[in-house]
């Protein structure tokens, strides 16, 4: 796919024979080379004792320039190419395999894969390539066919499980090519500008911690399996996230991210628009401050349509994910809750991994097929406020045992269901003031001194580490006071509590603001481009605590001078 | 007193002249660090009465290849700080402090707090940014520490007066940066051209050929007066081979090379038929016979002899202080620890015989070369800023001393200058002999010894094989519960015959040395040779587990002689190991 592409161009590809596909596909050496030594593989292993009835290959290319800069210096920029392969091999049958969880085993331990990782040709020699497979499949081949023995004492040894489903889907073969996406990126011209992003952020020494990056990579992702797909992706993908942490006197931190992603090479914001933003970052950061401390509080809130978003994708689009309705350590919240009312009845929820742009803003939850070769498609999740569907990979569940195109992973990572692109839809809408108005009526009504409006929340994302984060937390960053006047006074400090889902319940209203969030999503299998989409909400009831502030006093002594004194 | 008026008026005409020609990074440097001597003080509490600065510029290129294709290409450039921050004074301060209460919160990443980055930019402001912020952390941390100690101290008698640090003399040297270019094409072309002898050896299983030029340059300054620029490129290029025998026994061999440019290695000829003779090696191994249990005398030959010193006895030469800590349990786990990683220390052998007396060892940090051949361990200053010099170790058999950095032991009560990436490590240690022996006399001596006690065979070893990086991978692997299967195998062992005959024997290891069998070498060789290889102090290795790839590994070079051993015993590696594989690689039937 190319991403300049106008839309209805890309609908018309679809229509060409897939003859074509194939003949582009079958001149590409690396997917060729893959499926030559699957092929082999299976045939070999036909053999074994224990055959696998599952086998797939993913080589996932990746070339990412990364610049940072922290107070308007220089701190890294790197430009690296990986290839990885990802393998999945399944011994057993679809009802039970080697990947079946291990009850009461405890948290897994199992490192194989990253201290024997297979190092895989950068280069596209077919014969390096085909013996970079043959040795991982034979390691897979052999852990898996030890790890069917232990599932199988497993599952006659332990209670029988609550939900029966099988361990992997039926799914049909699928077919799909987009050549290598072109990729240029001006590294000196961008190193200049991180330099510029965070210039501003050295002039107030409030700002304790500061750092900008830009990440500019290309991914190609080729995929065969044993049920015949075969399937090439590529495209670029462009993100800057620019962060700082001012410290009031008391000790608190007070942290700020902006971020902007992009498909497009031209979808990222001028350096204007840019500096702009830090610009405002700065004020609100010494604002916040200066800010008096949040008290604690119950009572009706407004969530702006960004921090909604950020808020369904963290609170309730994580529990709609296929796996967590299965896996016996889950929550599984809302296992039981299908057909059944989850959301006020004004509410629609859906997720679409096909959908490139909402509310005139792209989203960069987009792709055509997922990590097991599935084809992406909506999936209703809430129709008027009921529970009607979850996101799936090939695991299935109880009463879904097909997947919709939801199983994703960073490269290096297992499959699991994940978000594609969340979007919440209200069928009665308010404006903007209106909805205040409704805030200030519950105010009165509930005989509060004030309200709340969640302007900006940090969501579970970070982006220069790796190690897995807790993913699930929701931090309010821009909270304001809203006075029965109508008066907003920004406060610092809030920490939200008590039972999100309880929240879900007590939506009253939405608003005409719909506010798309673009980020990263942290979880089991890695990080994953998601967006959320959401208007504004008001909740009549939500309640807040005092955040827990740092102990670590600020420095002792004032930031050093710009230049040397003689 | 005449002397000591004139020192300080000596060391502020140097510094004023050192200014003339610091760069950037090391004016910011030296600005913070006076200020912070000058002005840091939180309320009423100790001000702090040492500091250090340091900045390593890393420039690294890493290119790897297998069977003639690129696996990675990383050229990256970083700068990491570090910042020493003491308070109390040299007899009690904040160091040699563990504690156990706070690991739950600080926990390792508290530990290495002191390690974080800088700016590339040689931008003023924003290095010494870098330097006030991790100095602030620091010396919070600095004083939450001492008076943690100074109450873990008041719980307990305290047994020991030996002080937290030493005293040194003040050193000032400067070396600029190194000029070794090495061109990313050459690496990469190098790495193809020998990974490929393997596109001819389906039996080899995978194989692999690491390329890395790392060009250190370190900035020092600390509050004593010490300033220095120290210049270290280390070039290594590793060559990688694994297969199976047909039982499942892994067969694996490595070649390691050190220099400071890429010309300190062999010409590339020589690296390819070295290649092709291991890979031949490994070929024959997957059918050569294996041999049962074997107790007798055993030579080590050439590099076998280097690698068995510096694996078993060269770690235990370390001065590693045991941490004070407020859970008394840990000194004593800490202890345990040592010992069964098989790196406990040999200070309390210091005065006693370790080594045959005809035997001595030294450290060396001053010597270039030996006989033409570079040493890698040369240094003229250590990270601390003591000026190396040559430390004799073992003096007729007798251990004299430890090499210490300037946190000191009972036994060793000054720096030796060895203090190398995270804490003592060697340079380049060089065993000398009163006697020694031809080859072949060695040869005719090991056979009259086996003889002598009825065997049939004596045992010859000429690669040990699992160096220090592959046993540390070893250890990663099994804290992960991965159950490390077979390995460590010795790389290169014969059978040697009366008549003269060699066989290659697979899957033999040492049954339990310890650095005790050192003491019974009966005979050494006359043609020592030079091994290098990066040394990871063993209990170091721990504590940096979190931070190995940002830290400096020492290299350490050593001139070692064929060493024969009275008595070792050798047995079978008997596994488990892994099935081999199902079908034949894709190379086996072009």
């Amino acid at each position: 796919m190319n991403w300049l592409r106008p839309f209805c161009s890309l609908a018309l590809l679809s229509f060409l024979p897939s003859g074509l596909y194939a003949q582009q596909a079958s001149t590409d050496p690396v997917l060729a080379a893959m499926q030559q030594e699957l092929n082999r593989s299976l045939q070999n292993l036909k053999k074994a004792p224990l055959p696998p009835y599952f086998l797939s290959y993913q080589l996932t290319d990746n070339r990412a320039i990364q610049i940072s800069s922290s107070f308007g210096a220089l701190t890294g920029s790197t430009d690296h190419n990986t290839r990885l392969l990802d393998l999945d091999l399944r011994v057993g049958d679809y009802s039970l395999d080697n990947t079946h969880p291990l009850r009461d085993s405890g948290p897994s331990m199992d490192f194989s894969d990253q201290l024997e990782r297979q190092k895989i040709p950068l280069e596209n020699d077919p014969d390096a390539l085909r013996v970079a497979l043959w040795q991982e499949t034979e390691r897979k081949y052999r852990n898996a066919v030890q790890k069917f023995q232990q599932v199988k004492a497993n599952v006659q040894v332990k209670v029988e499980a609550e939900d029966r489903s099988g361990d992997f889907s039926h799914e049909g073969p699928e077919t799909y090519f987009e050549p290598p996406a072109p990729f240029s990126f001006d590294t000196a011209s961008w190193e200049q500008k991180m330099r510029k992003f965070t210039a501003p952020f050295a002039q107030h020494k409030e700002i304790i911690e500061n750092s900008a990056t830009v990440i500019a990579e290309v991914e190609t992702r080729r995929y065969v399996n044993s049920d015949g797909s075969r399937i090439q992706i590529s495209s670029p993908f462009f993100r800057i996230i620019i962060s700082a942490t001012a410290k009031a006197d008391d000790g608190m931190e007070l942290p700020l991210h902006q971020t902007y992603m992009s498909f497009r090479p031209d979808g990222l914001p001028a350096e204007a628009a840019v500096l702009n933003d830090v610009n405002h970052m700065v004020d609100v950061l010494l604002q916040l401050v200066k800010a008096p401390l949040a008290e604690p509080y119950t009572g009706p809130a407004i969530l702006s349509g960004r921090s909604s978003a950020v808020f369904f994708h963290e609170i309730f689009g994580h529990r709609i994910e296929g796996q967590r309705q299965k896996n016996e350590d889950e929550a599984q919240t809302f296992k039981k809750k299908v057909n059944q009312s989850v959301l006020p009845d004004f509410l629609n929820v859906y997720s679409d991994p096909s959908l490139k742009s909402y509310a005139a803003t792209e989203l960069v939850g987009y792709y055509p097929y997922d990590d097991e070769g599935v084809k992406a498609r909506r999936v209703t999740v809430v129709e008027k406020g009921i529970l009607k569907n979850f996101l799936m990979s090939r695991a299935p569940i109880e009463g879904f045992d097909r997947s919709n195109g939801h199983g994703r992973r960073q490269q290096g990572y297992k499959v699991v269901a994940r978000q594609s692109n969340l979007v919440v839809e209200s069928s009665k809408q308010v404006s903007r003031p209106e909805l205040k108005k409704l805030l200030i009526e519950q105010i009165k009504a509930a005989n509060k001194p004030y309200g709340l409006l969640f302007d900006d929340i940090e969501g579970g994302f970070t982006f220069t580490q790796r190690i897995l984060p807790n993913a699930f937390n929701v931090r309010p960053t821009v909270v304001y006071r809203v006075y029965p006047d109508g008066k907003e006074e920004l406060v610092r400090g809030v920490d939200l509590i008590g039972t999100p889902l309880i929240a879900f319940s007590k939506i009253v209203a939405a608003d005409d603001q719909v506010a798309v969030f673009n980020g990263v999503c942290g979880a089991e299998s890695g990080w994953v481009p998601v967006s959320a989409s959401s208007p504004g909400l008001l909740v009549s009831q939500i309640e807040v605590q005092r955040k827990e502030k740092s102990q670590e006093r600020a420095p002792i002594l004032p930031p050093p001078p710009a230049t040397q004194t003689k | 007193m005449r002397s000591k008026l004139i020192a300080p008026l000596l060391l502020a005409l140097l510094a004023t002249l050192a200014l003339a020609q610091d760069d950037i990074p090391m004016q910011a440097m030296k600005d913070e660090l006076s200020r912070s001597l000058a002005q840091l003080q939180l309320q009423k509490l100790d001000k702090p009465y040492f500091l250090a600065y340091r900045m390593d510029d890393i420039n690294q290129s890493a290119v790897s290849a297998m069977l003639g294709s690129l696996t990675q290409e990383q050229p990256s450039h970083m700068r990491l700080i570090g910042v020493e921050v003491r308070v109390g004074d040299y007899a009690l301060d904040n160091s040699n402090y563990v504690s156990l209460r706070n690991f739950g919160s600080g926990g390792m990443a508290g530990m290495f707090s002191s390690i974080s980055q800088a700016p590339l930019d040689d931008n003023y402001q924003q290095i010494r940014r870098s330097f006030w912020i991790a100095t602030d952390t620091q010396y919070k941390k600095a004083l939450e520490d001492l008076s943690a100690k100074r109450a873990a101290l008041e719980m307990r008698k305290r047994t020991d007066d030996i002080p937290d640090f030493t005293r040194e003399t003040p050193v000032t040297e400067t070396e600029p940066p190194a000029r070794v270019q090495v061109t990313f094409d050459e690496l990469k072309s190098l790495a193809r051209e020998i990974s490929a002898v393997f596109r001819g050896t389906p039996d080899i299983y995978t194989s692999s050929v690491d390329l890395e030029f790392r060009n250190y340059y370190t900035r020092y300054v600390n509050s004593e007066g010490s300033v220095f620029t120290r210049a270290q490129p280390v070039f290594k290029l590793q060559i990688n081979a694994r297969s199976q025998a047909t039982g499942g026994l892994p067969i694996s061999d490595s070649i390691v090379l050190f220099g400071r440019t890429l010309t300190d290695l062999p010409p590339k000829d020589v690296l390819l038929s070295r290649t092709r003779a291991m890979a031949d090696r490994i070929l024959k191994l997957r059918s050569a016979p294996s041999l049962e249990r074997y107790n007798g005398p055993v030579l080590f030959e050439d590099q076998a002899a280097s690698e068995i010193f510096t694996q078993q006895f060269a770690t235990g030469l370390m001065a590693v202080r045991t941490p004070l800590s407020d859970d008394s349990r840990f000194e004593m786990f800490f202890n345990q620890m040592m010992s069964q990683l098989g790196g406990g220390s040999f200070v309390d052998k210091i005065g006693g015989r370790v080594l045959p007396e005809f035997l001595s060892l030294s450290d060396n940090p001053l010597m270039p070369d030996y006989k033409g051949a570079r040493l890698l361990g040369t240094t003229t200053i250590d990270d601390d800023a003591v000026k190396t010099r040559e430390t004799k170790l073992v003096d007729h058999g007798v251990l004299k001393t430890l090499l210490a950095t300037r946190v000191p032991v009972r036994a060793v009560p000054h720096s030796t200058g060895n203090r190398r990436g995270w804490g003592p490590a060697p340079t380049n240690l060089i065993v000398t002999s009163e006697k020694s022996s031809s080859s072949d006399e060695l040869r005719k001596e090991l056979l009259r010894r086996a003889k002598d006690r009825g065997l049939d065979y004596a045992i010859v070893v000429r690669r040990v094989g699992g160096g220090t990086a592959a046993s540390f991978m070893r250890m990663a692997m099994r804290m992960a519960q991965q159950g490390g299967q077979g390995g460590d195998s010795l790389a290169e062992v014969y059978k040697l015959y009366p008549d003269g005959r060699e066989e290659l024997i697979q899957g033999a290891e040492i049954a339990e040395m310890t650095p005790a069998a050192f003491k019974d070498i009966v005979a050494v060789g006359d043609t020592p040779v030079v091994f290098t290889d990066e040394f990871i102090p063993r209990v170091g290795s721990l504590f940096s587990l979190g931070i190995a790839a940002s830290s400096n590994v020492p290299v350490v070079s050593s001139v070692v002689p064929s060493l024969l051993f009275e008595e070792l015993t050798l047995v079978k590696n008997e596994g488990p190991f892994p099935n081999p594989p199902i079908s034949p690689s894709p190379l086996a039937k072009q």
